[in-house]
């Protein structure tokens, strides 16, 4: 059987085998090398078939003509030089631009949809970002007339309200997890009341709730 | 053993360091690019023809892998050697062209031209032997073709045809032995074997 290549039966011989070609070419590593030539010691076959191979390979290894290198590099150039253009900033721009004018009517419709949803959108959240908080810091800025005030943790109810009341003022908010109450006094009264809760020893902080009048 | 006239590109160290000419075509640096270009156009353009037969699209072909390579360059992270990673891109823009085609890359009628007259016998012997197992090779699918042709012609260990081809080493070896026995099928004679 010539076109047979190996015994099924040898695992040496299949190994070998299988490896020749690589032999020939003298890639194997130290190790499928060593195994290789110690089975051709033994194989008068596989010596044959090598020796063919290397017929084989050195058949191969005649020349093909090569296309020109110098005109296929110009080429290469012109090929590089259309893809660093493509990439740049200004011409990825102009080629969205030129997109958009080529494409058809109901596709630039649709997109303009879509843009002006996704401007909405943004609008509505940056909006939302900006509506009042349903809590006050300190700093945050009010209206003119209300006061930010913060008493001592012992002071009692009746005491605070009788306070509150003594300088001319209501509570409209508050109190915070950190204790401030938000006061409201008449536009233009608001250092006679800030002066009145100071002097007193239950108020530990009384101010402007605005923040910029700080 | 290699023959004399066979380049060896996956033997040895390459002078100009090749990682380090990726890195600069990384880099955008065209004069690397020029010097990698130089370096591998003919083992490409042998690759090429053999596999898609067609000399025509063998330029083509090789600028299509080599703009790949300067596109890609900085995703070559050093686990295969340059060679095999751009022989690798050769492979499947190759595939890729004869997929275009509709070819399955065989050769199609005589391409080799006849032995000038006046050469002496042994060098006319050698040359017909050559011819014939080019016209043997070429009957090949284009996968087996290029195992034997790594192997062969570029010196490649079999690990390093699977990294170039895309498949496991098992592979490798099954696609070179089918491509033995349908050469000895098609040399016939020569293929003598004493059991």
């Amino acid at each position: 059987m010539s076109l047979r290549l190996f015994r099924a039966d040898d695992p040496s011989e299949r190994e070998a085998e299988a490896l020749l070609a690589w032999y020939v070419n003298g890639t194997l590593d130290a190790s499928e090398n060593a195994r290789v030539e110690r089975h051709l010691a033994q194989c008068v076959r596989c010596r044959r078939e090598a020796e063919r191979l290397r017929e084989v390979q050195s058949a191969v290894a005649q020349e093909v003509p090569a296309p020109a290198l110098e005109r296929a590099l110009a080429g290469a150039h012109a090929r590089l030089d259309e893809f660093d253009q493509r990439w740049r900033p200004a011409s990825l721009m102009r080629r969205l631009a030129k997109s958009w004018r080529t494409a058809p009517l109901p596709v630039r419709g649709a997109l303009a949809v879509q843009f002006v949803l996704i401007v909405a959108l943004a609008i509505a959240l940056t909006f939302d970002g900006e509506s009042p908080a349903p809590y006050r810091t300190l700093s945050a800025p009010s209206a003119a007339g209300t006061l930010s005030v913060v008493f001592d943790s012992a002071t009692q109810e009746a005491e605070l309200r009788a306070l509150i009341a003594g300088a001319g003022a209501r509570i409209v908010g508050g109190p915070t997890s950190a204790g401030v109450y938000t006061i409201e006094v008449a536009p233009g009264r608001e250092n006679d009341a800030i002066e009145t809760l100071r002097a007193s020893s239950a108020v530990r902080f009384a101010e402007r709730a605005a923040s910029s009048g700080l | 053993m290699k023959p004399d006239t066979a380049p060896a590109p996956f033997s040895g160290a390459p002078p100009p360091d090749e990682a380090e000419l990726l890195r600069r075509i990384a880099l955008r640096d065209r004069r690397a690019f020029d010097v990698l270009y130089r370096g591998y156009f003919h083992r490409l353009s042998r690759f090429l023809e053999r596999i898609t037969h067609r000399p025509y699209l063998t330029e083509e072909i090789i600028n299509d892998t080599m703009v790949v390579v300067w596109r890609k360059a900085h995703t070559f992270n050093g686990t295969s050697r340059v060679s095999t990673w751009i022989f690798a891109i050769a492979w499947r823009k190759a595939l890729k062209a004869l997929k275009r085609l509709g070819a399955t890359a065989e050769i199609t009628g005589d391409e080799t031209p006849a032995p000038e007259a006046e050469e002496p016998e042994s060098e006319f012997v050698r040359r017909e032997w050559r011819e014939r197992i080019a016209r043997a090779l070429a009957t090949l699918s284009a996968e087996h073709r290029a195992v034997v042709e790594l192997t062969y012609y570029h010196g490649c260990a079999y690990r390093e045809i699977a990294q170039i081809v895309g498949c496991p080493v098992d592979t490798v070896k099954t696609r070179m032995y089918h491509a033995r026995r349908k050469l000895k099928e098609l040399l016939g004679g020569e293929a003598e074997d004493s059991r």
